[in-house]
């Protein structure tokens, strides 16, 4: 059975829709930009334009109602029957809540209530918060539950807002960068933390989707066992996960064109996903992650990256690693400095988070 | 709701053993192994313990990894439910409703407080670090999904359950209900494989799910 992707729609701290975005990520650089909070450190992050998002305690909603509205109204048969899933990958949701005068809202499933009412899904939806790597394991899990015929079709959406909450812990871990997060480089100090919503649809039946992305093949999910906020040094989750999936989709490392890798900038993250690229025979696969133009969106990270690696590859690119001057990581990768043309169309996502959660999933171009 | 079992495609499953948790009590497969009724600390400290399981870094999780470990352990055990399975067949399915909102109010609160964002605190403030801890203590490396829901959705427990068998190939998983909030802890943990003769039946898992006291 073949599972289509599309009609997508992604917010971000580099703008709207996916056309605007890879445009953006191909002329423009870093929107990682510096904050002075005045209950802490300063920070780089990336945060979304306030002409699109406006402040104010129920931002996390407004984004959400914007991205999701966009994706069902590119759709040619929006009725969410109980044929449908929706699959919401987030790691603290309305997080900011909790410090408010009704903190139990700060609980991820308020926010699956409001999802299903505003969308009318007959079913309850799905929340998966596996850490970091949330948005590539509800790809991951949205695509068997169609290829297991539990359901037809699914929105998966990942979100995830700035908060002081995970500022400060990340910050107090020292796992953000002074300046803007420089995945795979020599010099990284840290990732930066962004925030982005991004949601796409996964159906067996192409002809509901007014635009088409491409198809899903495989997905696996793995752990480290090994440390619960540090990964692996061998990369052993991720290495499993990458084998996982390539089983799943019936496909060898050779075949694979481009690699959307996790990359947030710090020095262990990096390391050990060259490691396990090297690994799993990828060396020489182009190589890249996308965090350096809008900092780690956590929850939404594997939805939002995988969505504009596929627009990228549609349209014949695979995108550079924005800032990457000097890639130094102790496995052997092909880290583009540079956007590069392709004629390929097969996409390896792989995300990897606290927990020692990774998750990997392989993707092929729409390309008509 | 039946849904799912209906489908051509879905398999049958098998629940091997089953773990309840709740304020205090602790039984395996009807069992009671220990029964206390102190403080959430103690009680989880104490259910620990009548296992007698060697784990330095017990003490040192946070309430929810606790309560999971706790959950789990029995499986693990010589006799357990799970100690004939490959350990990287072996996947986890954890819900509940408040994820590390225990943890994460404690970590809040020390930020409001003392403008101090603990590290140590801060670690445990994702839902699926407790399924990290599980992982780690007994060597899991396959798959696993933390999901959050109001309520033990047993419809969702079985289509993760039926993905992470038939799509992760997994052999057993380790799918349960853990919630911790509000000095309130409980848990429902079950041993499941696919197999012939099924014996998941969603109306007795909502009864088992949902039985409080």
């Amino acid at each position: 059975m073949r599972v289509v992707l599309g009609s997508a729609h992604v917010v971000s701290p580099i703008g709207e829709g996916l056309a605007a975005s890879l445009q953006r990520m191909r002329e423009g650089g870093s929107a990682l930009q510096h904050i002075a909070p005045s209950d802490g450190p300063a920070a780089v992050v990336g945060k979304i334009p306030e002409e699109l998002l406006a402040p104010g305690p129920d931002r996390l909603y407004h984004l959400v109602d914007r991205v999701l509205g966009n994706v069902l109204d590119d759709l040619d048969r929006p009725q969410l029957n109980e044929r449908w899933g929706c699959y919401i990958a987030s790691t603290k949701g309305d997080i900011e809540a909790l410090a408010s005068a009704d903190p139990d809202h700060a609980r991820l499933p308020f926010l699956a209530d409001h999802i299903q009412r505003k969308a009318g899904f007959t079913q309850r939806p799905w929340i998966i918060s596996n850490a970091c790597a949330s948005g590539t394991s509800a790809i991951a899990i949205a695509g068997a539950a169609i290829a297991r015929g539990h359901i037809d079709h699914a929105i998966v959406l990942g979100v995830d807002v700035l908060s002081r909450f995970v500022l400060r812990g990340f910050q107090a871990l020292h796992a953000v960068s002074e300046a803007p997060c420089i995945p795979f480089d020599a010099a990284r100090n840290g990732t930066s933390l962004g925030e982005a919503c991004a949601a796409v649809v996964l159906t067996n039946d192409p002809a509901i989707l007014k635009n088409k992305l491409g198809t899903f093949l495989g997905g696996s999910i793995a752990h480290d066992a090994n440390h619960i906020s540090g990964p692996s040094r061998t990369g052993e989750g991720l290495v499993r996960a990458i084998q996982g999936a390539c089983d799943k989709a019936g496909i060898k490392a050779s075949d694979i064109h481009a690699i959307n890798a996790h990359g947030t900038g710090t020095d262990y993250n990096d390391g050990m996903e060259s490691i396990a690229f090297e690994r799993c025979e990828l060396s020489a696969v182009p190589m890249s992650g996308y965090k350096g133009w809008f900092g780690h969106t956590l929850g939404a990270a594997g939805i939002l990256e995988s969505i504009l690696a596929l627009e990228a590859l549609d349209r014949g690119w695979v995108l550079r690693n924005e800032g990457l001057v000097n890639a130094g990581v102790p496995g052997k990768v092909n880290a583009l400095l540079k956007d590069e043309r392709t004629t390929g169309d097969l996409l390896l996502k792989t995300s990897s988070g606290f927990g020692g959660c990774n998750a990997a999933v392989l993707l092929r171009a729409w390309k008509p | 709701m039946q849904r799912g079992s209906s489908f051509a495609s879905m398999e049958a499953m098998r629940i091997l053993s089953t773990t309840i948790y709740r304020n205090g009590r602790f039984s395996v497969d009807g069992k009671e192994l220990a029964r206390s009724a102190g403080d959430l600390d103690h009680d989880l400290t104490k259910a620990w313990t009548a296992m007698e399981v060697e784990l330095p870094r017990f003490v040192r999780m946070d309430r929810s990894s606790k309560l999971v470990s706790i959950a789990a352990a029995p499986f693990f055990a010589a006799d357990g439910a799970l100690s004939k399975y490959p350990k990287d067949r072996i996947g986890m399915v954890i819900m509940g409703t408040h994820g590390s909102m225990d943890t994460d109010q404690r970590y809040l609160d020390q930020l409001e407080a003392e403008n101090h964002a603990s590290p140590g605190l801060f670690v445990y403030t994702l839902p699926n670090i407790a399924m990290g801890e599980l992982s780690i203590q007994h060597g899991l490396h396959g798959s696993g999904l933390c999901l959050l829901s109001d309520a033990p959705d047993i419809p969702q427990l079985h289509d993760a359950c039926d993905i992470l068998l038939h799509d992760h190939d997994m052999e057993a998983v380790i799918c349960g209900w853990s919630n911790i909030f509000a000095g309130s802890a409980e848990a429902t943990f079950m041993v499941v494989t696919a197999g012939k003769e099924g014996n998941w039946d969603n109306d007795e898992l909502e009864r088992i799910f949902n039985e409080h006291g």
